[in-house]
C-alpha cells in the first residue's frame, strides 16, 4: 500500500455518505446486537438492500461497522440480563452476569467495551496487512484449488455443528442440494425448477439468508411473545472505564485472545460463537487462577469479547482473498459485496484498491468508534431491550420482507423468504444448525464449477493431476485433518473418561 | 433431541432423497452427476441419523409435545405474516403494510392505539423515504389500484 492509495482512501472515506453509513453501522450494530433474540447476521442480512443505492463504501463500511458492533453489542445483554445478544456473547455471559450480581455489571461493560475494541482493531490491521500479499495467492489458484478450498470450508462447517456431526453435515448436504437449484452453467440445464423461471437463476441468496435467520427468528420469538417480561432494567449505577490496573491485567488475555480469534476466523465457516468460547477456555486454562472463572473475574469477559471481536477481521481475510466466507456473517457479507459489483480476489488490491483499503481502514475507525460510544452510552444502549416484541418482531417483519423484495423487485423472492423461514424455524426446532446451509449454497457451486472443470482439466485422470500441485497437495491434508481431528478429539476424550473410572 | 423425531426425520430425508433422485432422471448426464452424488450421500446420512438414534443409548429426549408446544404460535404468526405478503399484491405495499401491523398488534393484544399508530406511521415513513425516495424501488402497488 501506497501513499497514493493511502490519500485517496482518506478522500473517500471521510465523505458525508460513508460517515453517516460508519456512525448508523455502528450504532445500528450495537442497539441490534444487544436485543437478545436479533443476532449480527440478521442484521447484516437485512440491511444489505439498503446498501443498494449507496457507494461501495459506504455501503461496506455500514455493513462492516454493523458487524463488529452488533458482535460487541451482544455482551451488554449478556452481562446485565444473562442473556447473550448474539451467539458470540454467550461464553461473556457466564462471568458477566456473576460480576452484575455482584455490583460490578458496569466494569465487566467496561472491561467488554475495550477488549471487544482491540480483538477489532488489532484484526483489522491484521486484514490490512495481512489480506494484500495473501491475495497473491488467489493468482495462483484455479478451478482444482477453488474445488479443494470450497470443500475443505465444507468439512469445517461439518465438525464444527453443535448437536451431533451428522445433523451437521445434513444441513450442509442440503444446502449443497439447494445450491445444485438452477440452470447448470456447463450444460444450460435447469436443474429442479419445477418450471419456474424465476428459479433459473438458483435461489436468490439474500432473502434465503433473510428468512433463514431473520424471519426464523421472529417465528421462535412468537412462540413466547405471550411470556411476560420479567427483568425490565432500571437504571445502573457505577463506572464504566476500568482502572489502569485492570487494564493491566486483561492485557495479555486480550492479546491472547485477539489472535485466538484471529485465527478462528480465518478459518472458513468458524465464526464469533466459536471464536469467542476457544478464546474463554484457552484464558481459562492458561491463567494463574482457573477456578476463578465462573465466578465473576474480568479475564472471563475480556477473553470471549476480544475474540469474539478479532474473529471479524480474521474472517474477511479468506472471504476478501478467496471470496470463501471465514463466517455465517461474512457469508452474508458476500452477498453485500457482489451487490456492488465486486468480486473477491486479487482486483480488489488492484484494480478496487481504493474501495477495499477504504473499507479496511473504515472498519479499523469502526472498532475505535464502537469503543468510545461503548464506554460512553452502553447503560443507556441496555435500555433498548425494553421494547416490547409487540413492536420489534413486525419492524423486523416488514423489513425482511422490503428487504427481499427490493433484491430483484421480485414477489417471488419474498415467497422464497418465507418459506426459507419455515424451513430454518423447524431446523432449529429439530436440532440442525441454519448456518452451514448458507455457506454450502455459496460454498456447494464453487466447489462443483472446480471439480467440473478440474475434471476438463486434468483429460482424465483427476487424482493424478490434483497430486501434480503443490497448494492442491496442502489443501487436501487440511481437509483431511479437519476431518479426522473431530473424531480424534471424541477418542481422547473416551480415553480420558476410561482412565478416570 | 427426541429419538424418535430423529428416526423420523431421518426417514423423511430418505423418501425425499428418492424423489429428487427421480427428478434428475431427465438431466444429461454430466449435469446429473453432481446432483446425484449429493442426493445419495444426503440418503446415506438420513440413514445413518435414523440407525444411530435407534442405538442411542441414553435417551435425554424432550418430550415431543414439549419441543412443539408453541409452534402453534409461530404458525399463527406466519399466517399473518403470509397473508400479509400475498395482500401486497392486491391492495400495494404501504396499505397491506399498515393492515399487517395493526391486524398483528391486535391479535397479539398490544393495548395501546397509539404505539400502533405511531409504529404504523414511522415505518412507512422510514421505508418510503429510504427505499422508494433514496433507493428507487418501485413498491408493488397492487392489482386494485392499477
Amino acid at each position: 500500500m501506497n501513499m497514493d492509495i493511502l490519500f485517496d482512501v482518506v478522500q473517500h472515506l471521510f465523505t458525508l455518505e460513508a460517515i453517516v453509513g460508519l456512525v448508523v453501522g455502528v450504532i445500528g450494530g450495537m442497539v441490534v446486537g444487544s436485543l437478545p433474540g436479533l443476532s449480527a447476521t440478521m442484521a447484516v442480512a437485512l440491511l444489505i438492500p439498503l446498501t443498494f443505492g449507496m457507494s461501495p463504501i459506504a455501503g461496506l463500511v455500514m455493513l462492516t461497522g454493523l458487524y463488529t458492533s452488533a458482535v460487541y453489542g451482544g455482551s451488554i445483554s449478556a452481562i446485565l440480563l444473562h442473556t447473550p445478544g448474539t451467539p458470540s456473547s454467550a461464553a461473556t455471559a457466564l462471568d458477566g452476569y456473576e460480576l452484575t450480581k455482584q455490583g460490578r455489571g458496569l466494569e465487566a461493560i467496561g472491561i467488554s467495551t475495550i477488549s471487544s475494541m482491540i480483538g477489532g482493531v488489532l484484526s483489522a490491521l491484521a486484514l490490512l496487512f495481512l489480506a494484500p500479499p495473501l491475495s497473491l495467492i488467489s493468482l495462483k489458484f484455479s478451478a482444482p484449488e477453488y474445488f479443494l478450498i470450497a470443500v475443505f470450508g465444507l468439512t469445517i462447517i461439518a465438525s464444527l455443528a453443535s448437536d451431533s456431526t451428522i445433523k451437521g453435515l445434513l444441513s450442509g448436504v442440503f444446502g449443497l442440494l439447494i445450491g445444485m437449484i438452477g440452470t447448470d452453467i456447463l450444460t444450460g440445464f435447469p436443474r429442479f425448477t419445477f418450471g419456474f423461471s424465476q428459479l433459473e437463476s438458483g435461489i436468490s441468496l439474500v432473502p434465503a439468508m433473510i428468512g433463514l435467520f431473520s424471519l426464523s427468528q421472529v417465528m421462535s420469538q412468537l412462540e413466547k411473545i405471550k411470556e411476560t417480561k420479567k427483568n425490565k432494567i432500571e437504571k445502573i449505577q457505577g463506572k464504566v472505564l476500568p482502572s489502569w490496573n485492570d487494564f493491566k491485567k486483561i492485557c495479555p488475555t486480550v492479546l491472547i485472545s485477539s489472535v485466538i480469534g484471529l485465527f478462528v476466523g480465518m478459518l472458513p465457516g468458524a465464526g464469533g460463537d466459536i471464536g469467542s468460547w476457544v478464546g474463554y477456555n484457552e484464558a481459562k486454562r492458561l491463567s494463574k487462577n482457573p477456578e476463578k472463572f465462573g465466578k465473576g473475574c474480568i479475564e472471563g469477559v475480556a477473553a470471549p469479547e476480544a475474540a469474539n471481536n478479532a474473529v471479524t477481521g480474521g474472517a474477511l481475510i479468506p472471504l476478501f482473498v478467496l471470496g470463501i466466507p471465514g463466517s455465517a456473517v461474512t457469508a452474508v457479507l458476500l452477498g453485500g459485496l457482489m451487490i456492488q459489483g465486486l468480486v473477491p480476489g486479487r482486483e480488489l488490491f488492484t484494480v478496487h484498491a481504493t474501495t477495499t483499503y477504504s473499507v479496511i481502514i473504515g472498519l479499523i475507525f469502526a472498532n475505535i468508534l464502537m469503543g468510545i460510544i461503548g464506554l460512553l452510552a452502553a447503560k443507556h444502549i441496555v435500555k433498548v431491550t425494553n421494547i416490547s416484541s409487540l413492536i420489534l418482531i413486525p419492524i423486523i417483519v416488514v423489513f425482511s420482507l422490503v428487504g427481499s423484495y427490493a433484491i430483484n423487485n421480485s414477489m417471488f423472492d419474498v415467497y422464497v423468504m418465507i418459506i426459507f423461514g419455515v424451513i430454518g424455524y423447524m431446523m432449529k426446532k429439530t436440532g440442525f444448525h441454519p448456518a452451514p446451509v448458507v455457506l454450502a449454497i455459496i460454498l456447494g457451486p464453487l466447489a462443483e464449477g472446480g471439480l467440473r472443470r478440474s475434471m476438463v482439466m486434468a483429460k482424465g485422470n483427476l487424482a493424478l493431476y490434483l497430486i501434480q500441485r503443490p497448494i492442491c497437495i496442502i489443501l487436501m491434508i487440511m481437509i483431511i485433518m479437519s476431518v479426522l481431528s473431530p473424531i480424534i478429539i471424541k477418542y481422547k476424550k473416551k480415553r480420558k473418561k476410561e482412565a478416570v473410572a | 433431541m427426541n429419538k424418535k423425531l430423529n428416526v423420523f426425520i431421518g426417514i423423511v430425508i430418505v423418501l425425499f432423497s428418492a424423489f429428487m433422485y427421480l427428478l434428475t432422471g431427465d438431466m444429461p448426464k454430466e449435469s446429473a452427476l453432481f446432483p446425484r452424488g449429493l442426493i445419495i450421500l444426503f440418503a446415506i446420512l438420513g440413514i445413518l441419523l435414523s440407525i444411530t438414534s435407534l442405538k442411542d443409548k441414553k435417551d435425554s429426549s424432550k418430550d415431543i409435545k414439549t419441543i412443539f408446544a408453541s409452534t402453534k404460535e409461530a404458525l399463527i404468526g406466519l399466517g399473518i405474516i403470509t397473508a400479509y405478503a400475498v395482500a401486497i399484491n392486491f391492495v400495494g405495499f404501504f396499505i397491506a403494510t399498515t393492515v399487517f401491523i395493526v391486524a398483528f398488534m391486535i391479535v397479539y393484544k398490544q393495548k395501546s392505539i397509539r404505539k400502533i399508530m405511531i409504529t404504523a406511521v414511522v415505518l412507512n415513513l422510514f421505508i418510503y423515504l429510504v427505499f422508494v425516495y433514496q433507493l428507487n424501488v418501485p413498491l408493488p402497488k397492487g392489482f386494485l389500484f392499477n
